[in-house]
């Protein structure tokens, strides 16, 4: 064999790991096991979303608390597992004269478009929280409060309306996407603005 | 048997070797931090308005009274490490609070101080974020992925109000020493390749887990999900009923955007494929902010396709856009003596010339009359040019180049220069081309390689890089040497495997090769490049005596004899010669050509 093509290869002799000073190997090596770590985590956080397996789910908790500090505990389900419905929020504000001011939450007007996405991500938690005991009450009670601030009022009552969605043979029948057939009302409760007294 | 495991353990050891090598190559190769710029600078401004945004209804969605008060943010993330900067903010500080945020983002986004905003970015975002947290959707994930790896690197080393200041501090001193401008480089980086990976990895996950998800679902598979998607009133933004009498049109959008996301991440790695998903993936984002109104989510996530963009290619991008942003006319500054505010002026002017308009000329001459008139040509001293924006900006000149006047080639003793950046390889290579026959000079930097050029005639050079800012200079300089002229040097240009994206084409005369490469296969292919240059007949077998004769041993892997060299001169015009036309492994097949 010729000796020549025995030679070291030049690239490889100049290869940064060979110019990596021990610091630097150090260095390398703590990212790298961070890096791992990282990685591990951004993958347990969506598939820890059910269904999954208990493996997964009892993961969770040494990679919860990490991912929660750094806002990356997503599921990444966008429109997924299948788009729904939407789920928006009609109020009546009884204001000091007797009048009242109705609408509806999100609503076109609301001005930049996400703004408007603001809104509605807020009237869509409403259907995520809907078994929770818990939460869906506060939520709905935030909800009340801050629309009978904004609007001035003694007292609201608050409705839950889902959009449901129109499906092609609907549209080819003649019908709308905003037929009122496709809503669905549900009332949410009535709030005097005393029960909000001290808040 | 003993053999047998020690063969065994020795493959296993280079099996394992070769995967670090690997590993350290892809998170760690120092890297040109310009799109981190870019994307700082993108993600910044998407970041002012998010948060202008919130600052419209700040009271209704960070208030203590709002759609989320703190009791229920705390019953929502119970045992939570999930934080916001909010709880520690009186109500009555709200506004100003917010709007120090405001200043923060925008400083971020002008890339100034970002040794501190960089890191105030991601609390910010964060701090929002988690406040609000039932009025948050990908766009806020995306803004804080994006914030949070930006402050692991060197985010504003490039397009930042810091670099025009750093190039303006080294520019006033070396005026004040040199009376002259000298170009402050830019190192490349590892963190600034460790940002890009996350940031690509980042996305890998998500597009996967997005288009997994979907699966779980019917109307993924039934076709009707982009329907159902674009028929929902609250989103939609444009009319999209029409869709009910073209189901197909919704059952191809609808496979296509599964396959699509679940093939992200292994297709984006392939460099064929990387343009058709980024075009796809961008269109698909901004059909989103068309039909459902969803521009910022849309366009933060093209915003991340900036770190699957070849540094190449954003350098251009680059300098068309301070073409654009710069009108300002080409004009001649005089240095001014001492170290004034004429000076200072004349620093800051030249710091802030995009397009590299602004000549400074020394207000004494620096150089005698020859000097002189190479600088006329080449007008910047040598010894600083350390650039791939100089390069740039004097390709122009490239007709007009020195070594255009060189004598033809010394066919008794090559002259070469080898760049390389590492002194050990370095002075190897050296010694084996001395031992061949080549009168040699070794250099590690492209200035270096300008001097010697200047220095004699020479007739050859070998180029070799490791790092991504490397290859890009030194492809660069290979580019000019290609057009320069007949009489420029040939040149052989080594690039790692892991770099090369097909942005030069090798020729005959101004070779690449990719991958590793022994000292023979560099030999021959330096020795394939000259024997292009030498026309005749009595040069070419002149340059096969001289070197063929230093190299007895390999007498029949060098040169050979005459008329193969007529031959493969003769091939060489027409194209690659088939295997066995010509003298043995000196001109090897395409095949065996580069080692890939």
């Amino acid at each position: 064999m010729d000796s020549e093509s025995q030679t070291q290869s030049p690239l490889s002799a100049a290869s940064p790991g060979n110019r990596s000073g021990r610091g630097q190997l150090w260095w390398k090596g703590l990212v790298s096991l961070w890096l791992c770590y990282h990685f591990a985590g951004l993958i347990i956080s969506p598939a820890s979303i059910p269904p999954s397996s208990d493996l997964v789910r009892s993961s969770w908790r040494f990679f919860g608390p990490y991912l929660q500090l750094l806002y990356m505990n997503q599921g990444h389900h966008f429109f997924a597992p299948d788009p729904g419905a939407s789920t928006l929020v009609r109020y009546t504000v009884e204001l000091p004269g007797g009048n009242t001011v109705e609408g509806r939450l999100p609503n076109r007007e609301i001005s930049p478009r996400l703004l408007y996405h603001r809104h509605f991500m807020l009237t869509e938690s409403i259907a995520t929280f809907e078994d929770d005991e818990r939460i869906h009450p506060l939520l709905v009670r935030a909800l009340a409060r801050e629309l009978c601030r904004e609007h001035g009022g003694t007292a609201i009552s608050l409705s839950r309306i889902t959009h449901l969605l129109p499906s092609q043979e609907w549209i080819r029948a003649g019908e709308r996407i905003d037929d009122p057939t496709l809503y669905e009302e549900q009332p949410l409760g009535r709030f005097e603005w005393s029960d909000f007294s001290g808040r | 048997m003993v053999g047998l495991l020690g063969t065994l353990r020795r493959n296993v050891a280079s099996y394992l070797a070769g995967l670090v090598r690997q590993w350290d190559e892809f998170w760690f190769q120092p890297e040109d931090p310009l799109a981190l710029g870019f994307l700082r600078i993108l993600t910044g401004a998407m970041l002012i308005y998010t948060h202008l945004v919130w600052g419209i209804k700040l009271e209704a969605f960070l208030g203590p009274n709002g759609f989320q008060d703190p009791l229920l943010v705390k019953v929502l993330e119970p045992d939570s490490t999930a934080w916001t900067l909010w709880w520690l903010v009186p109500d009555a500080y709200m506004g100003a609070a917010h709007w120090s945020c405001i200043v923060v983002l925008v400083l971020y986004t002008l890339g100034l101080w970002t040794t501190v905003t960089k890191w105030a970015a991601p609390l910010i975002t964060i701090s929002y974020a988690n406040r609000a947290p039932n009025a948050n959707f990908g766009l806020d994930q995306i803004n804080a992925m994006l914030a949070i790896y930006l402050a692991l690197g060197p985010c504003g080393a490039r397009l930042s109000l810091d670099r025009v200041w750093r190039v303006y501090r080294h520019g006033v001193r070396s005026l004040q020493e040199q009376q002259c401008w000298s170009i402050l480089p830019i190192l490349p980086s590892s963190s600034a390749r460790l940002v890009t990976r996350l940031i690509q990895v980042h996305m890998c996950v998500v597009y996967f887990f997005a288009g997994v998800s979907k699966l779980k679902g019917d109307a993924w598979w039934n076709g009707e999900a982009i329907w159902m998607a674009l028929s929902n009133a609250e989103y939609q933004t444009t009319d999209m009923t029409w869709l009910a009498w073209y189901p197909w049109v919704s059952d191809v959008a609808t496979h296509s955007t599964t396959l699509w996301e679940m093939t992200f991440w292994v297709l984006v790695w392939r460099p064929t494929w990387r343009p058709i998903v980024l075009f796809v993936g961008a269109s698909m984002h901004v059909g989103i902010g068309v039909c459902l109104g969803m521009w910022t989510f849309g366009l933060v996530m093209i915003f991340t396709y900036v770190t699957y963009i070849p540094p190449e290619t954003l350098r251009r991008v680059g300098h068309w856009l301070a073409g654009a942003l710069s009108v300002a006319a080409p004009v001649s500054l005089t240095i001014p003596q001492g170290s004034g505010w004429r000076l200072r002026w004349v620093a800051w002017r030249k710091a802030t010339d995009l397009r590299n308009r602004i000549e400074l000329v020394a207000s004494e001459p620096l150089l005698n009359a020859s000097d002189r008139k190479t600088l006329l040509v080449v007008p910047a001293p040598l010894s600083f040019i350390t650039s791939a924006e100089w390069w740039a900006a004097h390709k122009h000149s490239i007709t007009s180049w020195p070594f255009a006047d060189c004598d033809r080639m010394d066919i008794r003793r090559p002259r070469i220069i080898i760049v390389h950046a590492v002194l050990d390889t370095l002075t190897t290579l050296q010694n084996y081309f001395l031992s061949k026959g080549f009168d040699c000079r070794a250099v590690s930097s492209l200035s270096a390689t300008c001097a010697a050029l200047f220095d004699r005639p020479t007739d050859a050079l070998l180029l070799m890089s490791q790092s991504s800012l490397e290859v890009d200079e030194i492809l660069l300089f290979r580019n000019i040497l290609s057009q320069a002229s007949a009489h420029a040097p040939v040149s052989v240009t080594v690039l790692p495997k892991f770099l090369h994206d097909h942005r030069c084409e090798s020729s005959t005369e101004h070779l690449i090769v990719v991958g590793s490469a022994t000292l023979r296969e560099l030999r021959t292919e330096l020795t394939r490049a000259l024997l292009e240059r030498t026309c005749t007949e009595e040069e070419a077998m002149a340059l096969a005596g001289t070197l063929g004769s230093r190299s007895p041993s390999s007498a029949s892997n060098s040169l050979g004899p005459a008329p193969s060299i007529q031959g493969s001169l003769r091939l060489f015009k027409g194209g690659y010669p088939t295997a066995g036309s010509v003298g043995e492994s000196f001109i090897p097949s395409p095949n065996d050509r580069l080692r890939q």
